[in-house]
Formats: C-alpha cells, sequence, structure tokens
C-alpha cells in the first residue's frame, strides 16, 4: 500500500495550471452574465460586449491572480516548513532525550571525532589560512631577487627606478643571548629598517615601534611570547633596559599576540631591533637582507613584477658585483601557501606529520559514522512498527525521513559544540609541544570563523552520512509484516551493518598499527646509534658582545684561544666546534657538488654540510675511516681540504675518496674545488629516523654562530671551569652551556608526539570498534532469541550457542583486521622520517595490534554471547 | 441613501471597501465570484461597482491570508464554479473592518454636518 500523499492545496502547481484554473473561473463569470443578460432581452453579441466591458480587462485580471497566488502560496509553504520544522526538532529532542544512552554515546563519539578533525583544521588554518599580522597583506610582497637576500644599495635602486612601490623594507634573521640571571637564554630575532613596523602597518600592543626618524640603535621592540615566556608579561616593560649580546638594550615596546614580522610559515621571532647605519650598508655586496615592498594603489603584481624586472636589468648592467641572478627577480605573497617557496624543504616533515594526523582524526570520524549508521540502523528496526503506524496514519515518506534526519543532524550539532570544546582543550598540548622545540614558533590557534564553519560544516555532512541510510532504511518499511511484528528487511540490513564493522575494525587496526610503529620507534629511537656520542658531551655556544667591534681575525683567534684553554681544563678529552649542532633542529646547510671532471651543467650530488674547527670528530666520537682531522691551518690552505662521510666517499669515490678532489658552489658564481683529506663513520644529522646523506664537512674559522662541543668527565665541573675561563678571557662574552644529550633530546620529538597522537585516535577507534562489534552482535542475538530457543529446546549445548554467536562475530572481526593490517602497512611508508628503525610489518607490531583488536573484538561478542546462552527455551517458544 | 457625484454615477472605491465588500458578502455563506459581484451592485443599489477583474484579484489575495477559502463546486445553472467562503480568521477581520468603518464614517460625517 502507498500512502496517499497528504492533500496541501497549494503545492505543486504550475502556472500553466493556476492560469487555466483562473480563466475558468472567469469564463464561468462571463457565461453567467451573458445568459442573464439575454434572459433580459439583450442579443447575445451584445450581452457578451456588454459582460466583457463589465468584466474589465481579463488579461491583465488573470495576471495579477497568478502573481497573487503564487506569493500565497510561497508564504504557506515557508509557514509550513517552519511549522514543520519546529515539529521535526521537537521530535528529535525527544527522541534524544527518550534514549539518554545511546544519545549521550552518539555525542562523545562525535565530539572525539568532529574535534579532532576541528583541532587538526586549526593547525593548518593557523599555518597556511590565517593572513599574515599585517595590514592589507595581499598588497605586500617579498622581492625575491633570484635568491633569498639582497643588499641595500639594490633594493634601495630597485625601489626608485622601478616606482611600482609605495614602501620597501628590509629584514634580517638575528640570534642574540638574552642575559637573564644566571643563564643567559638564545633569542631569534630581526634586524629591520627602521620603517619597518609602519610599512606593515604594524602597531606596538604596548609602548611604541621605532620611528623613521629615530637615530638611537640601542632600542628593541619584544614579541607578545617573549615577554609573556620572559618577562611574566610585566606591563612596566617598557624602558627596561636588557643586555643583548652583552649590549644594553632599552625596550620601547611589545607587539601584540599572533604579530611575527614576516617569518616564514610557523616560526615566530623574540625581538626586533633597528638597523645600524655602517659602511657596511652602502656596499653593494655587504650584507644581504630580505625585502619587501608594499604595492602603490593600483599597481598588480604582474605589473609590478615586470617593472621591478626592468629595473633589476638596468642596476646588473650598471654596477659591479650585482648576483648573476638578480634579473630573474621575481615577487611572492607573505602569506598562505606561496609563502611556503624557499621554505617548503624545511617545513615539509611537519605538514607530512599534520597530513597525517588529519588523516588518522578522519579515520576515527569515518568509524564513527560507521558506527553510529550501525547503531541507529539497529533502533531503525526497533522502531518499524511506530514508524508504520505513522506511516498507516498518513505520514509523508519525505516527512519521515526529514524527521529522522533532524534527528542525526540534532546529534551531530551538539557533537560538534563538545567537539569544538574538546579540540580547544586539546590545542593546548601543541603549545606545550612547541614550547619545547629550539626556536620560537608562531600558532595563532584561536577560533575564528572559519574553524566554526569547518566544524559545523563537518558535522551536517556527518549527520548525513551517519543518519541517510538508517533513516530511509525506517521509512522504507513495508507495513504488513511491520504492524505484524515480523522483522523482515532484517536481513538486508544486518548485511549493511556487517560491512560498517568490518570497515571499524580495519580501519582501528590500521590506526593501532601506526600507533604501534610510533611507540615501537619511541622504544628504539633510544637505541638508535646516530653515529656520534652525545653523552658526556656539553654545548657551549659562545657570543661575544657587538660593543666592542672585532675583526673576523681577532674573533678567530679569540675562539680558537678559548678552545685550546678549554681543551686543557682537567677532565676533557676533546673540543671542537661545529656549526651545525646534530640532531637539534637547529641549522642546516646543503649544496651540491660534483666530481672534479664533472662539466658545469650536471646535476652534483646534493650533500648536507658543515663547518668545524679542529677536534669535533674527536669531540662526539665520530670514528674515522681514513685521513685525517681538520688542523688549524686548514683554513688557509689552497686548495680548501674537507673531509666527508662514508656514504658520500662509497657514492661518489666506491670508498677511495682520500686525495680526491670535489668542486661546489659555495655562495659565489664560482666553483671551489676542495680536496678530500678524511673520510668519517655515518652519522645522522638532522632526524634520528633520516636516511644518511651524503655529507662534507668544511675547515671553518672559529667565531660567532659556532659551537664548541666538549668531551669531558665531569659536566658540571667542566661547565663552572668553562664559565670562568670566558670570563676571564673577555668579560663582555656571553656563554650559553647545555650538555648535548638534552639538546639532542628534540630530536625524539616527533615520534614522542606521533606516538601520543595515534596511540588517542587509535584507542578512540578501538572503542568505538568495540561498541560497533556489540551493538551488531547484540542485536543479532536479539533478532534470533526464537530460533535459538528451539535450538536449546531440541538439545544444543550452552557451548553450542555460545561459539555460534562468537564465530559469527569472529568471522567480521577477521576479515576487517586483515585488511586493517594490509592496509596499515601499505600506508606506513608515508610515515617515513617519523619512525625509526622499524618496519612497517614489524612481526610485534602487526601481532600486537591483532592482539588488541581480538581481544577488543571479544569482549564486544562476549556479552551478547553470554545472554544468548543463557535463552531460556520455553519463554522464547512461548512468545512464538 | 442616494450620494450624487458631479460627473460620476458610480463611487470608485476606497483602499480596503472591496475586501470588507467581499467578506460581508459572504457572510450567508460560500458564493462564487459572479454571486459576489452581483450582490454588491444590488446591495448597493449599482453605486458601488467593482470591476469584475479587480474583484477577483482581491478574491485570490483574500484567499492567500487565508481569511477566505475557495473550493470548486457546481453552481446553479448546472456549472463548475469556483466558491468562496469565509474561515474563521475571516469573520474575525470582517468584524474588525467593520467597526473601522463605523467609526470612520462617523467621523467624516460629523465633519460635514457641522461644517453645513
Amino acid at each position: 500500500m502507498t500512502p496517499k500523499t497528504r492533500r496541501f492545496r497549494f503545492t505543486h502547481r504550475s502556472n500553466e495550471d493556476l492560469q487555466r484554473e483562473i480563466r475558468d473561473e472567469f469564463a464561468f463569470h462571463l457565461d453567467t452574465r451573458v445568459s442573464e443578460l439575454m434572459q433580459g432581452g439583450m442579443s447575445e453579441p451584445d450581452a457578451r460586449a456588454k459582460a466583457r466591458a463589465e468584466f474589465g480587462d481579463i488579461d491583465r485580471g488573470v495576471r495579477g491572480c497568478v502573481t497573487t497566488d503564487v506569493h500565497a502560496e510561497r508564504q504557506r509553504w515557508i509557514a509550513r516548513m517552519a511549522t514543520e520544522l519546529a515539529q521535526d526538532l521537537k521530535y528529535g529532542i525527544r527522541l534524544i532525550a527518550a534514549n539518554p544512552t545511546f544519545s549521550i554515546v552518539a555525542i562523545l563519539t562525535l565530539a572525539v571525532a568532529i574535534g579532532g578533525n576541528t583541532a587538526i583544521f586549526s593547525i593548518v588554518n593557523a599555518v597556511m589560512l590565517k593572513p599574515l599580522a599585517v595590514s592589507e597583506p595581499d598588497r605586500l610582497v617579498r622581492i625575491y631577487p633570484g635568491e633569498s637576500r639582497i643588499s641595500k644599495p639594490n633594493a634601495s635602486d630597485l625601489f626608485e627606478r622601478s616606482g611600482v612601490l609605495s614602501d620597501l623594507t628590509l629584514q634580517r634573521s638575528v640570534v642574540l643571548n638574552l642575559q637573564s640571571g644566571a643563564m643567559p637564554v638564545q633569542l631569534v630575532g630581526y634586524v629591520v629598517d627602521r620603517n619597518y613596523f609602519e610599512v606593515l602597518g604594524a602597531q606596538a600592543r604596548i609602548g611604541r615601534t621605532f620611528l623613521r626618524d629615530n637615530t638611537r640603535s640601542d632600542l628593541v621592540v619584544l614579541s607578545e611570547g617573549v615577554h609573556r615566556s620572559r618577562f611574566g608579561s610585566d606591563p612596566a616593560i617598557v624602558g627596561r633596559v636588557l643586555t643583548l649580546d652583552g649590549r644594553q638594550m632599552e625596550v620601547i615596546g611589545v607587539m601584540p599576540a599572533g604579530f611575527r614580522g614576516v617569518a616564514p610559515p610557523m616560526l615566530a621571532r623574540d625581538f626586533w631591533i633597528p638597523l645600524e647605519d655602517s659602511p657596511d650598508l652602502r656596499d653593494r655586496n655587504g650584507s644581504r637582507f630580505e625585502a619587501f615592498g608594499r604595492l602603490r594603489p593600483g599597481v598588480s603584481r604582474t605589473q609590478a613584477t615586470a617593472a621591478l624586472k626592468i629595473a633589476a636589468n638596468q642596476i646588473r648592467a650598471e654596477f659591479q658585483n650585482v648576483p648573476e641572478v638578480f634579473p630573474s627577480l621575481s615577487l611572492r605573497a607573505v602569506d598562505g601557501l606561496e609563502a611556503f617557496q624557499g621554505f617548503a624543504g624545511a617545513l615539509l616533515p611537519v605538514l607530512v606529520f599534520v597530513g597525517l594526523m588529519g588523516v588518522a582524526a578522519t579515520i576515527v570520524l569515518l568509524v564513527a559514522c560507521a558506527n553510529l549508521a550501525g547503531l541507529l540502523m539497529g533502533r531503525a528496526v526497533a522502531r518499524s512498527r511506530e514508524v508504520a503506524v505513522r506511516v498507516a496514519l498518513g505520514a509523508g515518506r519525505a516527512r519521515l525521513l526529514r524527521q529522522l534526519l533532524t534527528e542525526s543532524l540534532l546529534l551531530a550539532l551538539l557533537g560538534a559544540v563538545a567537539g569544538v570544546a574538546l579540540a580547544v582543550w586539546s590545542l593546548q598540548f601543541v603549545d606545550i609541544a612547541t614550547s619545547r622545540l629550539p626556536f620560537p614558533v608562531e600558532f595563532d590557534l584561536s577560533l575564528d570563523r572559519r574553524v566554526l564553519v569547518y566544524a559545523i560544516g563537518l558535522s551536517v555532512l556527518t549527520a548525513l552520512a551517519f543518519g541517510t541510510a538508517p533513516a530511509r532504511a525506517a521509512a522504507r518499511i513495508d507495513l504488513v509484516p511491520a504492524l505484524k511484528d515480523e522483522g523482515t528487511g532484517i536481513m538486508q540490513r544486518q548485511r549493511f551493518r556487517r560491512m560498517l564493522v568490518i570497515a571499524q575494525v580495519a580501519a582501528c587496526t590500521a590506526l593501532l598499527l601506526w600507533s604501534g610503529l610510533f611507540l615501537r620507534s619511541l622504544a628504539r629511537v633510544g637505541q638508535v646509534n646516530p653515529g656520534f656520542d652525545p653523552n658526556g658531551v656539553l654545548l657551549a655556544s659562545v657570543t661575544p658582545s657587538d660593543n666592542q667591534p672585532r675583526t673576523p681575525q681577532q674573533m678567530g683567534a679569540l675562539f680558537r684561544t678559548l678552545q685550546e684553554q678549554v681543551m686543557a681544563l682537567p677532565g676533557v678529552e676533546a673540543a671542537g666546534m661545529s656549526w651545525a649542532v646534530p640532531l637539534t633542529l637547529m641549522s642546516r646547510e646543503g649544496f651540491s657538488v660534483f666530481q672534479e671532471t664533472d662539466p658545469r651543467e650536471s646535476r652534483g650530488t646534493r650533500v648536507d654540510a658543515n663547518r668545524l674547527t679542529p677536534g669535533w670528530f674527536a669531540a662526539i666520537r665520530i670514528p674515522f675511516i681514513a685521513g685525517r682531522d681538520f688542523t688549524w691551518s686548514d683554513r688557509q690552505a689552497s686548495p680548501t681540504v674537507a673531509i666527508v662521510n662514508q656514504t658520500l666517499a662509497n657514492r661518489l669515490f666506491q670508498g677511495a675518496a682520500i686525495g680526491r678532489r670535489i668542486k661546489y658552489y659555495e655562495t659565489t658564481d664560482e666553483f671551489v674545488t676542495a680536496e678530500i683529506v678524511g673520510i668519517v663513520a655515518d652519522s645522522k644529522y638532522w632526524t634520528l629516523g633520516e636516511q644518511i646523506n651524503p655529507t662534507v664537512y668544511l675547515p671553518a674559522q672559529p667565531g660567532r654562530g659556532m659551537t664548541l662541543h666538549v668531551r669531558t668527565s665531569n659536566l658540571a665541573a667542566t661547565a663552572d671551569a668553562i664559565r670562568r675561563d670566558v670570563a676571564r678571557l673577555d668579560s663582555t662574552v656571553n656563554v650559553e652551556l647545555k650538555p648535548m644529550r638534552d639538546a639532542v633530546a628534540v630530536a625524539l620529538m616527533p615520534a614522542q608526539v606521533g606516538a601520543a597522537l595515534t596511540t588517542t585516535f587509535a584507542g578512540v577507534a578501538a572503542l568505538l570498534a568495540m561498541l560497533g562489534i556489540y551493538g551488531l552482535i547484540a542485536f543479532v542475538v536479539a533478532g534470533r532469541t526464537r530460533e535459538i530457543g528451539i535450538r536449546r529446546a531440541v538439545g544444543a549445548s550452552t557451548r553450542n550457542i555460545v561459539s555460534d554467536v562468537l564465530i559469527k562475530s569472529g568471522t567480521l572481526v577477521a576479515i576487517g583486521l586483515v585488511a586493517g593490517l594490509a592496509l596499515g602497512a601499505l600506508s606506513a611508508p608515508a610515515l617515513g622520517g617519523l619512525i625509526v628503525n622499524v618496519s612497517p610489518t614489524d612481526p610485534w607490531v602487526m601481532s600486537g595490534a591483532a592482539a588488541v583488536v581480538l581481544a577488543a573484538a571479544l569482549a564486544a561478542s562476549a556479552i551478547p554471547a553470554l545472554r544468548a546462552a543463557r535463552v531460556d527455551p520455553l519463554t522464547a517458544l512461548r512468545s512464538l | 441613501m442616494k450620494l450624487s457625484v458631479v460627473a460620476r454615477s458610480t463611487l470608485s472605491l476606497l483602499q480596503g471597501t472591496v475586501d470588507l465588500l467581499i467578506l460581508r458578502s459572504l457572510t450567508q455563506g460560500p458564493q462564487h465570484g459572479y454571486a459576489i459581484s452581483k450582490w454588491v451592485r444590488e446591495r448597493t443599489e449599482g453605486v458601488l461597482t467593482i470591476e469584475d477583474a479587480a474583484l477577483y484579484q482581491a478574491l485570490h489575495r483574500l484567499e492567500g491570508r487565508d481569511w477566505i477559502e475557495a473550493e470548486w463546486g457546481v453552481s446553479d445553472n448546472n456549472r463548475r464554479a469556483k466558491y468562496y467562503g469565509l474561515t474563521d480568521l475571516g469573520r474575525k477581520q470582517l468584524r474588525t473592518e467593520v467597526s473601522i468603518w463605523r467609526r470612520y464614517a462617523a467621523a467624516v460625517f460629523k465633519v460635514i454636518e457641522t461644517s453645513s
């Protein structure tokens, strides 16, 4: 029986229908009038003419009536929808309140699923979508003159000659030590042009920023982050004098939260100091800066690029020492995806990581959807009688569908509210994690409209995903059997739920596998041999003050003296300086090297590079395979000398590298040729999980930016001695001391964070899958009560019944398990460098994940199985 | 009461009057448009006439407001005709309009009488 659609007088009538009806109405009027007039003795044509005259303009009348009717129809429709929506909402709320257990489970499930996704999206939003905290960020451009930096004279000439920019400003990263208490703290900041803040359109939150006409250079503007973390948000900070690299600097302002200058995505800065005038600044070949310009009103980026290119060509033609790549100038956006250009390499692992967590969160969401769909499907059957009664009483199917979906939507929205709260709560862990990084980062993770729209949109999609099939199933019910209380269609719905359970088990197995890989790599990471021994090594970052100008030679001499004095300290076995400290995510250098005979055009071999003073390998115990360490005179050696790691020696020279030559570009366009004097064993450079790259070590002038590595039998005593030595040597020099063991601990972070996150997600997914299995098996058992009763009556044992139920769930779990393990193992290579020393098919991880899933499945099936075993044959049969 | 107007023997209707007339015409029971038109002409003795096209638009408008409801039925001359009947809402509206008209007319009369 198909129910008649309820009669709504004004629905679904086309304009033509309306017109026809109105013309019929008018025709009746006219005809009646004509016949009346004819009865009065008038001839038919006269009567018709008179009737028409009385009536007025028929066509206009028809049009007027149609317009009125259409308008009225729309009003009625809106009113009806509003009432029905109100009814649906009331019905939905009643349903939710009537099943508090189900509703709470559903809302919590959705909260975790939507919350996880919202948290991940907040990070993506903060990193990629939120505009930079400057005014009109889309009119601010990074000038990229073929390379990342440009000297001040070249930048000024570009600005003046092109005429397409209304303003230009410069910045350069700088690391300074803040003297605070006993230990100096390393801060990362920018040296900036005085018009910097004006060009960016940024105002201080407290105090002020630099002024164009200011001549004092001992001023500093702090970021909100450093103001909070180092100065306890002291409101009286302005006017305070800080010692930065031994120099007295007066704080004049604090920037608002979220302001990070024009830093690469995610990275933040602690302070800004003004650029000091110096002869170097007037040198075309002098210090290089990042340059930013504001486009003049009405000038597009394409136009500006063209004009700047012309200017660049002129400058290159006119002056010497202008880089060859200068005319290939381009403009880049300062935020959004374009800002990743040039930084993508360094930030890629972070992006991959966030991406993977997004995938994990999405899997949880899908599992949650599958689960809720399954539970609702079960309820659809339980509700079939109610629905059938309502259909029989004339409820429309579309209306029923809408009512049932409203319930899902309400659940999803409640879940979204809880989810957003959960996301906000969980995002504090991002702050905790990032505060452990050795450089400042800035994520503005505060909620904004975009995140809220995302969460709401996601909840609506979720509601449709888990609500549609059950609602349709409920509304599609066949009346007669349903009213007679015979559950037909149950078999069909069971197939759907079985598929859902398999999918859930598979997804949760894959996540468990991932989390197992992270946990295992976390356990293994301590055992990974980085190729060097950080234990018993003290790191000393020594920074001379800027107040006493020193030539590079003087600086070199100072550091060499320091290194030699430290080596003479009791307990010190070895010491040496390096530019990059391995596994600290701080500094990384790389370039391409070529064999001596390679033509200029060849691609070369990409290598990691580091710059050292003698003794570094001994200090961190990287053994020599062949050749010798650097000596102090190597810096002046011609040709340059180099030490390479084994990977490079093998790849380029089949191991026999000593005495061979390599060439590479340094900063100039000219090749530098270096002779290999030593081969050292491989060691990790950037992360513990990485494949070891070919690596080149070059001799360095000791000096600023170098870190002294000291191997000592007594860390504390040596630290004190170094501090005393430094003070005696030069009282203006700052020294920051740290055990290398602590510094490289940051390399464990990806594995730690990964393990924490995937384990959380996997745990949630496992709980959800348990719920799904329980729901299905309990439902099947309930549906088969009579059958089980009969079997018991004819002599089936408790064991038979229980094993029968367990086999049923076991089959589903087994299929899901196999699929999940395959899925997890196949996708694991995407985790890449985050997984250390663990194969994606690690038998322990695989069997561990499988064991957890099986235990969960058994627990979930046990209750319904035992319930089946307790079925009383008499009661079951009597209910027939 | 016969009103005479210069140059015209019928009055153009004031805004809102048509609604009142239609509602009033239906107090005896449902009617089709022709009957309403005829009723108005007869009751006002030809003074107030509504152009039929305008009458029908008014009928559809009132129907949209749920003051009257329409149904197709069979007329005395055995033809299909659309009958309009008052709704509860329409009855209420009629009472309101009548009282407004009474007050309006009384006020106008007062002005006319004192000035003459």
